[in-house]
């Protein structure tokens, strides 16, 4: 295999790990909870943005031909914990405005409009974060860390990316078995329900909002600091639908369904399409991308609305016969005597 | 014993006071003046024609509508405008009218949503050690898989609940209230839908919960239930409160017999 052909998977399998990062994370908010986050990417893009301007030296150590605030030139990990954690605190005002008295299909409007909001501010602020133009030089981590060529950097690259992925693997596995994730889970099926049980249902929402957007920010951070450069153009509000699509053709609730989808959707798709011979118009393919990605959403949602890999059914076995009915007429008698 | 000693005795024997209570939307009054008790280890009934506000009622006790004044009293407490999640930290559960389970989840897994009081619902005890729950979790998966046998619905127990009937749905509604161990049952039309057999042996399930001690305010229409199973009956009419007794007494009340019992609505 030529050097070229090597650079060239590493580099798919590095971003096949930051995407398969921020499918687990939304799957924690839209396949678990059911909250229909169509801001997602604004989450991923803050992470970024932190982790650029942590990473970068200030303006004016390049000579200032990008203009933003912060340049804090942090090392490694700081600038991608700062990402996971500006994804976080982002989801409590985002949480408050649209997750609040609103009812679901109302939230994922508010959410869509967040999405187009920050784009616009992103775009008009020149001096917060470069505007359009967006930014650039952006430091890579641990270079220089280890001796190692452009590919062996690449290698290292592709092991932060794993231990990340390893990372977020863990916290979305332990979340989505655990009875918080099954109450997530409830709040999905019936919000009222789960209130009249005593539990409120936004402050669950809004935890969850919290956890999957520190993992969207972790993503963003990763993203940033490989491709070294960030703008409004990189995350656009469709790049949601393109998280959304892989979380429902591969199948939603479930960590191996979110792989399959990261998988399919993001690389695969994307990945085909570049490889037409070029035909009609310039930028033809790159709308193709769209038009299959669009299309696949529609065939799952028609088709297979419940993925490749649909959420797996907790199953529970009974323990003892013994005991018919016992304990829960242990449980009320005491109310009897309370009664009388 | 005095005349003190049994009023005494009758406070601390009422569980919920409503008094008062109002509400309109808009223009329209759903109740206009609600005042009952409901005292403890009984099954009180709530009758009346459609429209009588009967569920209405239950949405103000249990903090899913905001009432425009009155008071709600449970234990001792004032609960009146609290959000639904805190008046079921009190020890209110209720059902709703349209059978209301997550269907997405299995019957068992409903019914562990309903177990209190609650261990693991975080997200450090779900990342944190596994054993901090586990004993609890098996605890509550125990107290579910007892229920579905006294139910007799253990063959189902792993089931989607979107899976299972209405009248199925209706007694895992009932099944998850009572994980959650409630010091009172609100029952909105508990066997609307279902069919006879069934109600007879969801009125049994009632009773049986009646006798252990637990108190239930229960709206329903099916008037030979009614009889059976409630007592006092609170009969209510446009928005207020027309009558209260037995089904008997109520029965000679010419006012009630006029208002709903004579006319089309009871069967």
């Amino acid at each position: 295999m030529s050097t070229g052909m090597i650079f060239y998977l590493s580099g798919l399998a590095i971003l096949l790990g930051i995407n398969l990062i921020a499918i687990w994370g939304l799957d924690l908010q839209f396949g678990l909870a059911g909250i229909n986050n169509f801001a997602y990417i604004v989450f991923q893009a803050a992470g970024g943005y932190a982790a650029a301007l942590l990473a970068l030296k200030p303006a004016s150590a390049y000579g200032s031909f990008e203009t933003y605030i912060g340049g804090f030139n942090l090392p490694f990990p700081l600038p991608l914990i700062g990402a996971a954690a500006v994804g976080g605190l982002l989801a409590v005002p985002v949480g408050l405005i649209a997750l609040q008295r609103l009812r679901a299909d109302y939230q994922a409007m508010a959410m869509l409009v967040l999405s187009l909001i920050a784009t616009g501010l992103a775009q008009a602020q020149t001096g917060l974060v470069n505007g359009p133009a967006g930014l650039a030089l952006i430091p890579q981590p641990l270079v220089g860390a280890f001796p190692s060529s452009p590919l062996g950097y690449h290698w290292i690259f592709l092991g932060l990316t794993a231990v990340c992925c390893a990372l977020t693997w863990w916290v979305a596995r332990g979340i989505s078995r655990s009875p918080y994730g099954r109450l997530l889970r409830a709040v999905r099926e019936s919000e009222s329900a789960v209130s009249a049980l005593g539990r409120n249902p936004n402050a669950l929402r809004m935890t969850v909002l919290i956890a999957g957007g520190a993992i969207a920010g972790l993503s963003g951070g990763l993203l940033v600091e490989y491709v070294t450069a960030w703008g409004p153009s990189s995350w656009l509000y469709p790049e949601t639908f393109l998280f959304l699509t892989a979380l429902i053709v591969g199948g939603k609730g479930n960590l191996a369904g979110g792989a399959l989808g990261a998988l399919i959707v993001p690389i695969g798709i994307v990945e085909l399409t570049r490889r037409l011979p070029a035909f009609g118009y310039p930028g033809m393919i790159d709308s193709l991308d769209w038009v299959a990605i669009g299309a696949c959403l529609l065939l799952f949602l028609w088709f297979r609305p419940n993925g490749l890999i649909p959420e797996r059914k907790q199953m529970f076995r009974e323990r003892s016969t013994e005991r018919t009915g016992s304990r829960m007429r242990e449980a009320f008698a005491g109310r009897r005597t309370e009664a009388r | 014993m005095t005349a003190e000693s049994q009023a005494v005795t009758q406070a601390s024997a009422t569980l919920l006071r409503v008094a008062g209570l109002a509400c309109h939307f808009g223009g329209v009054l759903a109740v206009q003046d609600a005042t009952f008790d409901v005292r403890r280890a009984t099954i009180t009934g709530l009758i009346g024609p459609n429209g009588a506000g009967k569920s209405t009622v239950i949405d103000l006790i249990s903090g899913r509508t905001k009432p425009t004044r009155g008071s709600v009293r449970f234990g001792g407490a004032e609960i009146v405008g609290k959000r639904p999640h805190q008046v079921a930290r009190h020890g209110i559960v209720r059902t709703f009218q349209q059978a209301n389970v997550f269907g997405g989840l299995t019957v068992l897994e409903n019914l562990l949503v309903g177990a209190r009081p609650w261990r693991g619902e975080s997200i450090a005890a779900a990342l944190g050690p596994r054993r901090a729950w586990s004993g609890r979790e098996a605890e509550i998966v125990d107290l579910a898989w007892d229920l579905l046998r006294r139910f007799g619905l253990e063959a189902i127990a792993n089931e989607y609940a979107r899976e299972l009937s209405g009248g199925q749905r209706r007694l895992v509604e009932l099944m998850r209230a009572l994980m959650a161990r409630p010091k009172l049952l609100l029952l909105d039309e508990p066997m609307a839908g279902v069919s006879p057999s069934l109600a007879l042996s969801i009125a049994d399930r009632l009773m049986e919960l009646r006798d252990d001690g637990m108190t239930m305010l229960m709206v329903e229409h099916e008037l030979r239930l009614v009889e059976k199973l409630c007592d006092p009956v609170v009969v209510m009419a446009r928005g207020t409160v027309l009558a209260e007794g037995s089904m008997a007494e109520l029965q000679s009340n010419q006012e009630v017999v006029d208002a709903y019992l004579g006319g089309g609505g009871g069967r």
